[in-house]
């Protein structure tokens, strides 16, 4: 049931939407309290990660037996360590996807749904994701295809309608600070690029596996559009003031007003927030019961989903006393451990699989 | 999560187990899993009504990345 073909545009579309979710929303206020004028330009020196993790997903998967990571770092640890790691690794994505779960889940609390508990906003969405992922990633995939141009539709009829508003004397003088902030705040930008690495877990289900590095791509290529798009607007309209917002694209869609009735357009950032969502916590959902049945060889993988999304569910509460402490995590200690979880372990995983082929290799030609 | 809440939470859980059967044909490896994340699941339910300022996995990481920490801050 967990498994079903995808081509790789569905692929692409579906990470598109993966990074982008949370992104538009939070990146605007933290690049800006780190590159202050220059927070437009972070996303464009921060795609090469992106192009880079695409490139070490691919790899990952070339290399991996089956196309299994877990079974590459079984081959490689050895079966009892190799396990374990696939165990850290699993326990890592639970706690991000917990982080974004609480994020999304505080936002639309404290904007929104005013008197509803947190607990049914998580748990809603967490049986919504459930479901799907019992399906199939195919479910996924085409609810991606539907909803991920609309989602992209009304976030760029968002920016455009903020055209009056904006100021582009905000973004003067250029790099006036020097580099270095802009190298911050690309940092916070990597971070959120480094997470489409989970592509690796539904690469085997890929039919046109050819397309692969192109679709992912020109993903990036995507994501660093609606990235820089959102971050001009956001700065051109309020400038450094972005910085104390948590999140400003809300902010910014309340200043849309046209003919005194075209209004209040804010139900369409906390649609676009909603979607998102569904698809960037179904990837982790999946990512993480694909993992664990991978670990424990399962042969229904759909047996695990339900005792995982109510792990997921008590681990969202377990991550934080508060949103000001998953925030201030988010904002800074998050963007390195997100970048170890998901760049250098990747990499050394990727080092090291090389290596071990390479010294087969030497071994062959000398007999 | 207040305790009413978690209890309500278990009784969904329970009673969609009833409803659903389809664990009692599971071989013993995936009920063996499903058992432990339930179990785990429950641990840290437990744990979270008897303390509900249990130590959170968010500063147990910060802790160990504190030499990370300057990395971003803004640059003055």
């Amino acid at each position: 049931m967990l498994n079903g073909k995808i081509s790789s545009f569905q692929l692409a579309i579906i990470m598109f939407q993966f990074v982008l979710s949370s992104t538009v929303l939070l990146m605007p206020s933290i690049t800006t309290r780190l590159s202050e004028k220059d927070m437009w330009l972070t996303p464009l020196i921060g795609m090469a990660v992106g192009y880079l993790v695409v490139w070490l997903a691919y790899q990952l998967f070339k290399l991996s037996p089956e196309g299994s990571v877990v079974r590459l770092m079984e081959s490689l640890f050895g079966t009892y360590l190799g396990k374990a790691v696939s165990i850290l690794f699993i326990a890592f994505q639970f706690h991000i996807v917990s982080i974004s779960i609480r994020d999304y889940a505080e936002f639309i609390e404290s904007n929104f749904f005013l008197k509803t508990p947190i607990v049914v906003i998580i748990g809603t969405m967490l049986i919504l994701c459930g479901w799907a992922v019992r399906r199939g990633f195919e479910v996924i995939a085409r609810t991606g295809q539907i909803f991920v141009p609309i989602i992209t539709l009304f976030t760029l009829l968002i920016l455009v309608l903020l055209i009056p508003e904006l100021n582009p004397h905000h973004l003067l003088p250029l790099l006036e600070r020097g580099p270095a902030p802009v190298l911050q705040g690309s940092l916070v930008v990597d971070g959120w690029f480094s997470q489409l690495l989970l592509a690796v877990y539904i690469l085997p289900l890929v039919r046109d596996k050819n397309n692969i590095k192109k679709w992912g791509f020109w993903c990036v290529t995507g994501i660093t559009f609606v990235m820089v798009a959102s971050n001009l607007a956001v700065f051109m309209l309020v400038g450094e003031s972005a910085g104390y917002y948590t999140y400003p694209v809300l902010m910014a869609a309340r200043y849309i007003a046209y003919a005194e009735f075209f209004e209040h357009l804010e139900a369409i950032v906390m649609m676009v927030w909603v979607l998102g969502e569904y698809i960037k916590i179904s990837v982790y959902y999946y990512a993480i019961t694909r993992g664990i049945s991978d670990t424990f060889r399962l042969q229904k993988p759909e047996a695990i989903v339900m005792p995982v999304g109510l792990l997921l569910l008590f681990v969202c509460f377990w991550v934080g006393p508060d949103f000001q402490t998953v925030s201030t995590f988010i904002a800074n200690i998050g963007t390195s451990y997100i970048l170890i979880g998901f760049v250098v372990f990747p990499m050394l995983l990727c080092g090291l699989a090389l290596l071990r082929n390479w010294f087969k290799g030497l071994g062959t030609s000398a007999k | 999560m207040s305790i009413p809440f978690m209890l309500l939470v278990w009784l969904f859980a329970i009673a969609l187990g009833f409803l659903n059967g389809t664990w009692r044909s599971l071989k013993k490896r995936e009920a063996w899993v499903a058992g432990m994340l339930l179990a785990l699941s429950l641990a840290l339910a437990i744990g979270m009504a008897i303390n509900p300022q249990l130590p959170n996995l968010t500063e147990w990481v910060e802790q160990a990345l504190t030499p990370l920490k300057p990395l971003l801050e803004p640059v003055s």
